[in-house]
């Protein structure tokens, strides 16, 4: 079990996700016709089991992710997760769809990717910008299936940094999740790195 | 692993049917490969170490440069759809630089590439999405034109349906008048031959009409302009006419129609009367048309449904043919019966049921069925019905008389053990074969009345007759329980009983309130000789025939020739004469005429006339002056529109009453004798 971040440290964390996730929304409102909102309302570090029962999605649900690999400093998988439906009304808004879509065509698909590519990557971004973490990132995926099919990188021994993003249209509130799951010497150089970091910015406030 | 030489590599990366970039980390051309140089219609060796936004304008703070610079500063790669970026670099197809309709549909990858002398660099890889992009188009605006044509499909089978509507209505008037005239002609001198032959001719007439009113129901239900009336009225009244008026038909067929409503629980209720009745007229008709022998049981009740709505649940279940159970799915939808030889053998459009589900859907409700092949169907619908605050005191109670009850049908028995238990009778049920034991009961027991369906056998008869000529001491009441046609091989002795004074009869199907009124009367009437009755109507009869002698009281308004015929002979069927006017005008003229000598009693107007129709000639009857002695006659509209409306519109402009066309004879009478026995 790593130490827990205190209560500060992960108030930290939200701060320069929601920076990062400001910027990702930036890049959404040049791309569509709609303006996007984007916040975090939500960050926890928790066993990779119990950011499942967090999703708060049955198992039977299907689920459309866009996910990124990620290994250096710490090693790992990123997932953008949205219930079928909410993803496609995602992208229907977007794109100014006046028709609800029943299933996502290839190219339409390739947008989803395409959205799910700017968030997390707004969410790397901070991680590398603020944490100053040395990693290597893979190009976006698109995976479709149910939860267990989602979270094939998981063992038991996996834990999570759940990110809860909500996505404000003019019309309508859609609600994704992220989460980061890393193996327990990731999250341990990860959660030292938010360490150094928050140290880094009290101490300047003292100083 | 081998390692290729750059020669290899780069002839492999030129081969490639993708686009390939290559910048440093200023953002300078390294590199790209030949199908790039295809389709820009640059050459690498005049762009190498340029700036990619020399080279491509629209390059310079596109996505695409930001997505390069996030991939050289923090390694972070980037997929551009084509959705959002359709065309980040002027491409187009070889052979067509520059013309814009061979532009080349894009989709984007951009990534770092590792690099072991620490320069980063970065690489473009750019995906000829063209023929998808086309195919996407073509299916949606596919989807998009059967949507298109789905819309125009239902516009047009709406605009059919409203034809339909329209031609139906039409078709209606001529064959109201040969229905009419076929009535007439059964009533005149005829041979044999050519009784039947007219017998024929009206019974095809009825089924053309009959099938007419089908479509035109369901015609008017898919054109949505069916409307439903909310009307205060009698809800165990509607349903017992509705079954009763065919009834005549099932007794024929020694079919056995049992209605029970003793689950009622409120009397009056707010809904479309006439449209209850199609259903129930409809469901029983089928029951009776599909079952050979046994019997039909109606059975009713009300649910409360919120403070102001009921929910009447009813059930038809019949012991005929059945459906097989594959075909209950079915049996609503429109133009199937269960095969088309049924078709053949009974006839119909297969438009009733889904009339019936349509209403029944309209209402609020729905139906389903239960079959089992060869023993019988079960119909059960349900529909929604407002309360209504009208009540009418319960029937009054018997007050434990003893009731002694012989029928054969065991259905019947108990529903009126059911009934006539809530009235506070004691009943005691006799099953047919005991009747020796009854019998004998029946002698030694006080029974205030003996209930007895006139089907029980001759033997039963028989003896019971004897035992009541027997009885010396007080002589129960008899009520036998009939069908409306009489015709039994009991009728010699049921007759005896009949004539004996103390015995009444009541017709089938059994009613809660003529049950009622027979058994109060049972009881008033102890000493009521019967002659008196028949005095009354000799007395009535030599009344009418006096009448005739006079002027005629009745004034008829119809400008057709063949529906004035028509009225004039129904009316003398019942003994009226009447004058006719061919117009509003017209009768204007013989009502001030007649005014000085003997005033009109009644009008029957009709409403469609030219040059003044029967709204307008009212109107003047019941404000002007000139009319003023005649201003009080009774008029009575008579109309082929029966259309929701047409009812109050009469009654608005000052009619009495109202007779839908074509004229159903014995309403005719009632209302002609209603009116007339009326004081002015």
């Amino acid at each position: 079990m790593p130490n827990n971040l205190t209560p500060l440290e992960i108030d930290a964390l939200t701060e320069i996700f929601n920076i990062g996730i400001g910027r990702a929304a930036n890049s959404l409102n040049q791309m569509v016709s709609q303006t996007v909102d984007l916040t975090i309302p939500e960050i926890e570090i928790l066993p990779n089991k119990d950011a499942i029962n967090k999703l708060d999605i049955d198992n039977s649900v299907e689920i459309s992710a866009v996910t990124q690999q990620f290994s250096g400093d710490f090693n790992g998988q990123a997932l953008l997760m949205f219930s079928k439906e909410n993803g496609l009304q995602l992208v229907s808004l977007l794109l100014g769809n006046k028709i609800p879509i029943e299933d996502l065509s290839e190219l339409e698909q390739d947008s989803l990717v395409e959205i799910g590519n700017v968030i997390l990557n707004a969410c790397f971004g901070t991680v590398i910008n603020f944490l100053e973490s040395s990693i290597f990132i893979e190009m976006p995926e698109f995976i479709q299936g149910n939860l267990n099919k989602i979270f094939t990188y998981s063992s038991e021994q996996d834990w999570s940094l759940y990110i809860k993003v909500k996505f404000t249209l003019p019309s309508e509130k859609i609600a994704g999740h992220i989460s980061f799951i890393m193996d327990i010497t990731s999250l341990e150089i990860f959660q030292e790195s938010v360490r150094k970091f928050v140290f880094g910015i009290t101490s300047k406030a003292q100083g | 692993m081998t390692v290729l030489s750059n020669d290899i590599l780069y002839a492999a990366l030129n081969e490639l049917s993708v686009g390939i970039i290559i910048i440093d980390e200023q953002q300078r051309l390294v590199f790209f490969n030949k199908w790039l140089s295809d389709c820009s219609g640059k050459e690498l060796d005049d762009e190498e170490g340029k700036l990619l936004s020399d080279i491509f304008k629209q390059y310079h703070d596109s996505r695409l440069s930001s997505a390069c610079e996030a991939a050289l500063t923090f390694g972070l790669p980037t997929r551009l759809s084509h959705t959002f970026n359709p065309t980040p670099l002027p491409l187009y197809q070889k052979h067509f630089i520059g013309d814009e309709r061979y532009l080349i549909q894009q989709q984007v990858s951009v990534k770092n590439i590792a690099n072991n002398n620490g320069k980063p660099l970065c690489q473009i890889v750019i995906d000829n999405v063209t023929h998808m992009v086309k195919k996407e188009k073509t299916l949606q605006k596919l989807a998009d034109d059967n949507k298109v044509q789905r819309k125009k499909a239902e516009v047009a089978n709406r605009a059919k349906s409203q034809f339909l509507a329209n031609m139906s209505h039409e078709i209606r008037t001529p064959i109201n008048g040969v229905l009419g005239m076929l009535t007439l002609l059964a009533d005149t001198q005829l041979s044999k031959t050519q009784q039947h032959f007219s017998k024929l001719a009206k019974i095809s007439a009825e089924t053309l009409l009959s099938l007419i009113n089908d479509i035109l129901d369901f015609s008017k239900i898919e054109a949505g302009k069916l409307e439903i009336e909310h009307v205060e009225f009698n809800l165990a009244e509607c349903i017992v006419d509705s079954v009763q008026a065919m009834s005549i038909k099932a007794q024929q067929q020694g079919l056995e129609i049992i209605i029970d409503t003793t689950e009622l629980s409120d009397d009056f209720v707010i809904g479309d009367p006439s449209r209850l009745t199609q259903v129930i007229t409809n469901l029983v008709s089928n029951a009776i048309k599909f079952t050979e022998q046994g019997e039909i049981v109606i059975t009713v009740s009300l649910k409360e449904k919120s403070s102001t709505q009921l929910t009447l649940s009813a059930t038809v279940k019949d012991t005929g043919i059945g459906i097989p159970e594959q075909k209950c799915a079915d049996l609503f939808s429109a133009f199937t019966q269960v095969d088309a030889s049924t078709t053949r053998e009974f006839g119909g459009t297969g438009l009733g049921l889904t009339i019936v589900k349509q209403l029944c859907q309209l209402m609020g409700g729905d139906i389903s069925v239960t079959s089992i092949l060869g023993k019988g169907s079960e119909f059960t619908f349900s529909l929604d019905l407002g309360k209504s605050t009208h009540v009418i005191p319960a029937l009054k109670k018997f007050n434990q008389q003893t009731v002694l009850v012989f029928a054969t049908n065991s259905k019947q028995l108990s529903l009126l053990n059911k009934q006539l238990s809530t009235w506070e009778l004691n009943v005691a049920i006799s099953s047919i074969d005991n009747i020796k034991r009854e019998s004998d009961e029946l002698a030694k027991n006080d029974y205030a009345l003996l209930l007895i369906d006139e089907s029980v056998s001759k033997t039963a008869l028989i003896k019971l007759i004897d035992i009541l000529s027997d009885v010396n001491a007080v002589k129960p009441h008899v009520i036998i329980m009939t069908t409306i046609s009489n015709e039994n091989n009991n009728s010699l002795y049921l007759n005896q009983l009949l004539k004996s004074g103390f015995c009444q009869k009541v017709t089938k199907p059994i009613t809660p309130t003529s049950l009622h009124n027979k058994i109060t009367q049972a009881f008033d009437s102890t000493h009521q000789p019967l002659p008196v009755k028949s005095a009354v109507v000799n007395q009535a009869n030599s009344e009418l025939m006096q009448n005739s002698t006079e002027l005629t009281k009745i004034l008829l308004v119809e400008d057709n020739r063949i529906n004035q015929e028509v009225a004039l002979g129904l009316l003398r069927k019942i003994g009226h004469q009447a004058d006719v006017a061919k117009n509003g005008i017209h009768a204007l003229a013989l009502v001030s005429e007649r005014q000085s000598t003997q005033p009109y009693k009644l009008i029957l107007m009709d409403c469609q006339m030219p040059e003044m129709d029967g709204y307008q000639t009212t109107m003047a009857i019941r404000t002007e002056l000139k009319y003023q002695a005649s201003s009080n006659v009774v008029i009575v509209a008579m109309t082929a529109n029966t259309m929701k409306g047409d009812q109050e519109k009469c009654l608005a402009v000052g009619m009495n009453d109202y007779l839908a066309k074509p004229i159903n004879p014995s309403l005719l009478a009632e209302k002609l004798s209603f009116w007339l026995s009326k004081p002015n």
